[in-house]
């Protein structure tokens, strides 16, 4: 079994145990990455080998005078949208294809100082919109449990984590991409609550929606970088400052006896696949069982979710992706003779099509008349069902919901129904639009694909919602450890079925 | 047909925080190109704004002063344009919830100009075009807070728009939210304007004007656009529409835009900042610091210190010369002296140096003890003078420059007896000339005096005893 | 709706300018969009506030203290042209 095989918390043992190095660790990671990176494409970028070994001795040291943080050591990937100061950071998009930011966002900077090693920048949606990382700038991100399927909007974030390319990975969630991709990869993912991570430093379509989450490979994981992550920073208006909690404490026994979870598996405005209900059906079994109450729930104006989330995501993307205008930072047209031109040509050129879609769609949401009539009902339903929720809560402490309408789509299938895509979100945006946090784990295996299930709490409890994810995840036997990840595997595969490899980057041969 | 000009202002006034309004870079004027810069006000992608809670404040005191309602609830929008100097392609601002509403500022006469808002919002960066077609940006002002305070069309004059921006600007630096500096730009001026005939059957459209660096160019520019508006009026025509600039060199409005199809900002609320919410006790917290204002300082001077309007008005100009007006009046008696030696002195010293009260080298304890050496016949008012040359420039306490110079008054009467005797003797002619009924020989025979006794002597004693002494000669 | 027109209004607008394979492309997809959001216009609602804050924040400030700006050279460091500490564009006109 490979070091990279691990759990976070296997290998911090491992370090405290001193029966491996952190240079070890980290030079099995990389090499990992070397051998399967070509087909995965998790990474848009990778830090310099010798660099990040020269940083793993360095953090050695500390260990050995006992000067580190929580996850000393422990290799990490960011999503490209997180800004890193002196390594670029694309956002998986041309626009930002050579921009190197001149500051950590605040979750870098804490892993950092956390005396985490960062290895690198995972793909994702150009801007962060899609559901499938195929709108990338740069090339698609596999799936490393199924080629033929998508890996969701966390896509490369997920990939790594998943194929054993990074121990866990942060990635941001404005719609569900976390939980989305978590559910794809067969990972834990966690969207907190709305103001608990700093959002400083993280480069978005939908600021009013996205919050920078987290993907693990288990639940004790998930709650050990939370720690990492979570609390108040000043450089973000809208983060809170809450009582500082012990999320691996939080997970106790993994106990979830009496806690009141109300199943939430109807009323989303779409079908959900019978596989999928099969799934939270077992699940509530399974809580059941483990002494939680049960009931089924209806969440009255859940349908007009997503739309209303829409209106609300593609408004904010017209006005945050205007400052990409050619002159501070980002791409730049040649030779325009003038503002104007520089304008237009830097953004026709920079920007992808879902991008550009977005813009337009969003600029008429805001428009006086109609479109912004129906902004305002947008935020209007948001408030609404924020009602609706806190409702439940009131007599609740869990909803148990799924994470995706269906099985991860298979590639290129969708490329262009964008509605269609987005509405892989059905099941998750309702948390984005409240601020709620909510969590996604594997709660079944169809046709060799994994689901997940998703857990949506109160605001700030992550405590609460890990605990239960724990119980369940003990009760399943460490989830993650079915799926015998294998992208070699899944490589001959595909080759034997399809002949060839469906998309046109350059990639290196094995 | 009779028309009327309507003229309503939209005035940007830059305030007096340390720092910019989202994040912590300086606001100090004048220095380096985009040193002033960070993440945050360069609108680099990633970063978010935090609200500087002063300039709310300075948002609401002037809201108190100028008789507004302040918002329960308020918040910030924002206004998106692309410009170059515009680093986010959206500017922070206020739409449908403004800090304040529905205030007036009267003026002399009485009449109220009403304030429609005043919301807060954020500067741009500065473009500088360049000769060879290119333009150049400087983002150090891109961020740094401002207040927009916006009338009801109620002015009907230039006389009118300029009293009111002048008593504006007074009651700004009054309460010190902002320095006012037209020059620096911490003051900035926009005008609608349009003309209606007495029984409103016609009017023309609104017209907007920009680039109004002066109170001097308002007034102009309102009566170049009335008479425009009233001529295109007359001819059956209409103006458009626009907006125009101010060119000052040709002393007219030039169309700058259209207006019709004017663009729409698609503002929406700032989702990266909360809401704000002012509680009473926020607002008491404020009044509370606020100082006297200008028109109720004047009224009291008129009224505490028997001041004439006139002197009252001048007195209270500004805040720094009523405090130190006021502080000369804790310590000497004479009011009206203080006052005539405020505004002819002293403002005479300042108007000459350009400098200003806060630059005097001496204090206001200084200031009444020169006063009442004068009061006391301590020192003529000759010498007074030098000495408060001297003070000006120096700031040496006014008992030290009189001994050192030597410029104590005499008043003891033998000694002067000695002066005017002398004097009778040497000038017989001018004594006679005065006993023949020629009044203005007893000015020369005192002057010689005064001059004999190098200005120190009580010229009034002087003129008492060489009466009396001329009296008592011989001379024919 | 989106049309021909209204399209390009909005994509000059948005500063972009739209091929006509994109136009054609974006046309039928931002329809379908709108149509399927269409459907919030009727949804009854109790709730009449529509408050932009996600989590009922308030009166989050920062204290008016100046903090350090970036280097020069980091201002710049992005920046695809510059000239004397300024950043340099093509004629903008007023
Ligand atoms: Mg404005
Ligand atoms: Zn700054």
């Amino acid at each position: 079994m490979g070091l990279w095989e691990h759990t976070v918390l296997e290998i911090q043992k491992m370090l405290k145990a001193k029966t491996v190095s952190v240079r070890e660790v980290t030079e099995d990671v990389l090499d990992r990455i070397e051998q399967v990176e070509h087909s995965t494409r998790a990474y848009i970028h990778i830090c310099d080998r010798e660099e990040i070994l020269e940083k793993a001795s360095a953090v050695e040291e500390r260990i050995q005078n006992q000067n580190t943080g929580g996850l000393a050591g422990i290799p990490t990937a960011l999503q490209d949208d997180i800004c890193t100061e002196g390594i670029t950071t694309t956002c998986g998009s041309k626009m930002l294809e050579k921009f190197v930011p001149p500051y950590d966002a605040e979750v870098a900077r804490r892993l950092l100082e956390e005396d985490c090693i960062l290895l690198g920048k995972t793909n994702l949606d150009a801007f962060g919109i899609g559901a499938s990382t195929e709108n990338s700038a740069f090339y698609p991100t596999n799936n490393p449990l199924n080629k033929e399927r998508i890996p969701g909007g966390a896509g490369g974030a997920a990939a790594a984590v998943a194929a054993g390319e990074a121990f866990f990975a942060l990635a941001s969630d404005a719609a569900g991409a976390i939980r989305q991709s978590a559910s794809y990869c067969g990972l834990v993912g966690l969207k907190p609550t709305y103001g608990l991570v700093s959002r400083y430093g993280l480069i978005t379509h939908a600021p009013s929606l996205v919050q920078i989450g987290i993907l693990t490979k288990d639940v004790q994981d998930c709650a050990a970088v939370l720690n990492g992550i979570a609390g108040y920073d000043e450089k973000d208006g809208n983060s809170v400052a809450t009582e500082k909690i012990d999320y691996p404490e939080a997970l106790g026994e993994g106990n979830v006896k009496g806690i009141r979870i109300g199943i939430l598996s109807n009323d989303f405005g779409m079908e959900i696949d019978p596989k999928i209900q099969d799934g939270i059906e077992k699940a509530a079994e399974a809580f059941e069982n483990l002494g939680a109450q049960i009931e089924s729930i209806r969440v009255p104006h859940l349908q007009y979710g997503l739309p209303a989330h829409l209106v609300i995501a593609a408004a904010e993307s017209s006005s945050a992706l205007g400052r990409f205008d050619g002159i501070r930072y980002g791409y730049h047209s040649e030779n325009a003779a003038d503002i104007e031109e520089l304008f237009v040509k830097t953004r026709s050129e920079g920007f992808g099509k879902a991008e550009k879609m977005w813009m337009l769609l969003g600029g008429y949401m805001l428009q006086r008349g109609k479109g912004a009539e129906r902004y305002q009902k947008a935020l209007k339903l948001r408030a609404q069902l924020r009602k609706d929720f806190m409702q439940i809560f009131e007599s609740f402490d869990l909803i148990l919901a799924p994470v995706c309408p269906g099985l991860p789509p298979e590639k290129e299938k969708q490329m262009d129904e964008f509605l269609k895509v987005y509405q892989n979100y059905t099941c998750t945006a309702a948390a984005n639009l409240i601020g709620l946090p909510a969590l996604s784990i594997p709660c079944d295996i169809q046709q060799g694909i994994p689901i997940g299930v998703q857990l949506i709490g109160g605001f700030f409890k992550e405590g609460l919602i890990l605990q239960a994810a724990y119980a369940f995840e003990q009760m399943q036997g460490g989830f993650q450890r079915k799926f015998n990840c294998n992208p070699e595997k899944l490589d001959a595969q595909k080759k034997n079925n399809t002949g060839n490899e469906g998309e046109g980057r350059e990639r290196n041969e094995i | 047909m009779k028309y009327e000009v309507w003229v309503g202002l939209e005035i940007h006034v830059e305030l007096l925080t340390e720092s910019k309004l989202f994040c912590g870079c300086s606001t100090a004027y004048g220095a380096e190109p985009n040193t002033r810069c960070c993440p945050v006000c360069l609108g680099l992608p990633g970063t978010l704004p935090v609200l500087n809670r002063k300039a709310i404040e300075y948002g609401i005191r002037t809201g108190i002063a100028l008789d507004c309602q302040i918002a329960k609830r308020s918040k910030l929008d924002r206004k998106n344009y692309f410009y170059p100097d515009l680093p986010k392609a959206y500017q922070i601002s206020q739409y449908d919830q403004p800090l304040c509403e529905k205030g007036f500022l009267s003026l002399e006469d009485g009449k109220r100009i009403g304030i429609r808002r005043i919301h807060i919002e954020e500067d741009a960066g500065k473009l500088l075009h360049q000769e060879d077609g290119t333009t150049w940006i400087d983002y150090n002002r891109a961020g740094v807070p401002l207040i927009e305070i916006v009338t009801e069309p109620d002015i009907r004059s230039s006389e009118e728009a300029a009293e009111f921006l002048e008593n504006l600007k007074q009651i700004l630096q009054y309460i010190e939210v902002s320095d006012c500096r037209m020059e620096q730009g911490s003051l900035r001026c926009d005008i609608n304007v349009n003309v209606q005939s007495a029984d409103a059957s016609e009017r023309s459209e609104i017209v907007e004007i920009k680039n109004l660096n002066s109170f001097k160019a308002v007034a102009k520019a309102i009566e170049y656009e009335a008479k425009r508006h009233i001529n295109l009026l007359k001819e059956g025509k209409n103006t458009l529409k626009e907006t125009r600039r101010w060119d000052e060199s040709k002393n007219q409005t030039i169309g700058m835009r259209s207006k019709e199809g004017a663009e729409d900002y698609r503002y929406f609320p700032e989702p990266d900042l909360s809401a704000i919410e002012i509680d009473e006790e926020w607002i008491a917290e404020i009044r509370e610091t606020l100082p006297e204002l200008p028109r109720q300082r004047k009224e009291r001077f008129i009224k505490d210190y028997g001041l004439s309007s006139y002197d009252a008005a001048l007195l209270t100009a500004s805040k720094e010369t009523a405090d130190f007006f006021e502080e000369v009046a804790e310590r000497f008696h004479d009011k009206k002296m203080i006052s005539n030696w405020m505004i002819t002195e002293l403002y005479g010293r300042l108007n000459r140096s350009g400098e200003e009260i806060k630059d005097l080298k001496f204090s206001a304890q200084d200031f009444a003890n020169l006063l009442q050496l004068i009061d006391n016949k301590a020192i003529s008012n000759h010498a007074a003078k030098e000495i408060f040359r001297e003070m000006y420039e120096t700031g040496k306490a006014p008992s030290q420059i009189v001994s050192e110079k030597d410029w104590k008054q005499i008043s003891d009467e033998r000694e002067i007896q000695l002066l005017v005797g002398k004097v009778i003797e040497e000038n017989p002619q001018s004594v006679i000339d005065y006993k023949n009924g020629k009044d203005r020989a007893l000015g020369f025979l005192v002057g010689q005096a005064m001059k004999a006794s190098r200005g120190k002597a009580n010229p009034k004693i002087v003129s008492k005893l060489m009466k009396e002494m001329i009296e008592q000669s011989e001379l024919k | 709706m989106f049309s021909d027109t209204n399209i390009e209004e909005m994509a000059a607008r948005m500063k972009l300018q739209l091929t006509e394979e994109e136009k054609d492309d974006f046309l039928s997809v931002l329809n379908e969009m709108l149509v399927w959001t269409e459907q919030i216009d009727k949804a009854e609602i109790e709730e009449e506030k529509s408050d932009q804050d996600i989590l009922i924040l308030k009166n989050i400030f920062r204290e008016d203290v100046i903090q350090p700006s970036m280097e020069i050279q980091k201002v710049f460091q992005n920046a695809h042209d510059a000239k004397d500490g300024y950043f340099r564009v093509p004629n903008v006109l007023e």
